[in-house]
């Protein structure tokens, strides 16, 4: 019996009627779904922009259901994708305890998401009520974890530079009263000789559960300088010697080294420095004066007396 | 040729061999190279332990601070620590050297004259500052205090006693004159490597 019917179907006839039917089945199914239908489907809802005092309290997906006026394909698609809408949070509205929005805020956020042939007829709802919690802005200190290993005769020029110096989370106040730092993640350069700027990521705290990290980056950057020692061999100057009396010094001269950067270097000069010891200071005991620096140029790094005592002897004039 | 650079703590060693690494002299690094050995070579592994016992390592890695604190105040154990790196460093140097193709090579090194390892080298560089700026840039450097300092540098033998016996001296403080110092030496150097 089957073998009879199997083999009927291989006959020339059969197949001819068979794609004729194919063929007439899609052109009627194709004008068809050309024509505009009003029926409902169901959207995904993705929310955005919210309030900066807000959070979504569950991270379950949302839908809303929408009766519109489309083609067919077009249905046909919203069944195969479910289309996402977003839904701007901005203008939310609070009510007995409950954040929503109305039908009259979200029809305009959707029809705009939609193409031209898609008229939105109505919501299945006429307030899409969201789970959103009251929580407040936090700054909290980055704590950075930099190894800097500069080439030998290099320095860092002034303090590292972190943009932005806090981070800024958004959570409930319980929450938020247990972080007291936000680490970045270990940044090692080495052998640096030259400015830098890199861009380092911070850590969530493993404990955030309700709370939003607004910042996950920060800049750290810095200036790398070259720097070079020089040697002066200054006179050394007497101050408030006395009456009377000339202080003799042994020796009259001191070496002072000085560290700054390889260009300001080159314009410092001995004029720059005044070292003193001060005549006041003598008293019987004492057969040495303390060295001091009184006078040094502004940029540069360090300076150093090779001795820091003098000694002296006092002669009446 | 093999050329020896030393200087005490603080010195500007790496200055100096940083500067002819740029003139295209190949530097063979000792410390780097004995704190490489002391976690790659098996041997020198095994040795550190048997001297330190296990705390020398925390895994893998070398505890360099447990080793520190006995060899910067323990002279002996520095010297027994001393023995074990120095030969694996040498021997290691050797390696290294023969594979570079330069007419002479720089072994940066904080010990030769202290182990009498002078006759090793054809040539030695003595790089030298006033004490109180080196202890100023290991203060700077290593954020260490003064006594730390000091006790490292108890260790090393005074400038004075290296200067005589080194082959070239720098004095390191200004950078400008160092380089045109380490500029004249190499001259020097290529000079004896291919005398004319």
């Amino acid at each position: 019996m089957f073998k009879k019917i199997f083999g009927g179907l291989n006959q020339r006839k059969v197949k001819v009627f068979s794609v004729f039917l194919l063929c007439s089945t899609l052109a009627w199914t194709i004008s068809q779904l050309s024509e505009s239908y009003e029926s409902r489907a169901s959207f995904e809802l993705n929310f955005v922009n919210f309030p900066d005092t807000l959070l979504l309290d569950n991270t379950e997906k949302k839908y809303i259901g929408a009766k519109l006026r489309t083609s067919g394909f077009q249905f046909l698609s919203f069944g195969i994708n479910t289309k996402k809408l977003q839904v701007d949070l901005s203008d939310v509205a609070y009510n007995n305890e409950k954040y929503y929005l109305d039908e009259s805020v979200l029809k305009p956020q959707f029809e705009q998401q939609f193409s031209n042939n898609v008229s939105l007829i109505e919501l299945e709802r006429d307030k899409l009520f969201v789970d959103l919690y009251q929580v407040v802005l936090k700054e909290i200190p980055i704590k950075r974890n930099i190894n800097l290993n500069l080439s030998p005769n290099h320095i860092l020029k002034g303090k590292l530079s972190l943009n932005p110096k806090v981070a800024m989370i958004k959570g409930p106040s319980n929450e938020l009263d247990q972080i007291n730092s936000i680490e970045t993640v270990t940044l090692t350069l080495n052998e640096l000789t030259d400015d830098f700027s890199e861009t380092i990521d911070l850590i969530q705290p493993e404990f955030i559960k309700h709370s939003q990290m607004l910042t996950n980056v920060v800049t750290v950057s810095g200036e790398v300088e070259r720097f070079s020692e020089k040697e002066f061999s200054l006179p050394i100057k007497v101050v408030n010697e006395p009456k009377g009396y000339n202080i003799q010094l042994f020796s009259k001269t001191v070496t002072l080294v000085c560290k700054a950067s390889v260009v300001a270097l080159k314009d410092i000069n001995i004029d720059d420095f005044s070292v003193i010891v001060d005549g006041s200071k003598i008293s019987n005991d004492r057969k040495s004066l303390n060295l001091e620096v009184q006078q040094k140029p502004k940029d540069i790094y360090s300076v150093r007396l090779l001795e820091t005592k003098v000694e002296y002897v006092l002669q009446k004039l | 040729m093999i050329v020896g650079l030393t200087g005490g703590i603080g010195s500007g060693k790496s200055t100096v061999a940083k500067m002819f690494q740029r003139l295209g002299v190949p530097v063979y690094d000792s410390d780097a190279a004995a704190k490489q050995l002391m976690v790659d070579s098996k041997p020198v592994r095994e040795a550190v332990m048997e001297l330190f016992g296990t705390e020398a390592y925390s895994g893998e890695k070398l505890n360099r601070t447990y080793i520190a604190r006995y060899v910067f105040e323990d002279t002996e154990m520095l010297q027994k620590l001393n023995a074990i790196v120095h030969p694996a460093v040498r021997a290691h140097f050797i390696d290294w050297a023969r594979q570079q193709d330069n007419p002479y090579v720089i072994q940066e090194t904080a010990l030769i004259f202290e182990n009498n390892a002078q006759t090793l080298y054809d040539a030695t560089i003595l790089v030298t500052a006033p004490q109180d700026i080196r202890i100023q840039r290991v203060m700077d450097r290593d954020v260490v205090q003064k006594k730390t300092v000091l006790s490292r540098i108890a260790n090393q033998l005074p400038d004075i006693e290296k200067v005589d016996k080194a082959d070239y001296v720098i004095n390191n403080i200004d950078l400008d004159v160092v380089e045109k110092k380490v500029s004249q030496i190499h001259s020097e150097l290529l000079a004896k490597t291919n005398p004319r």
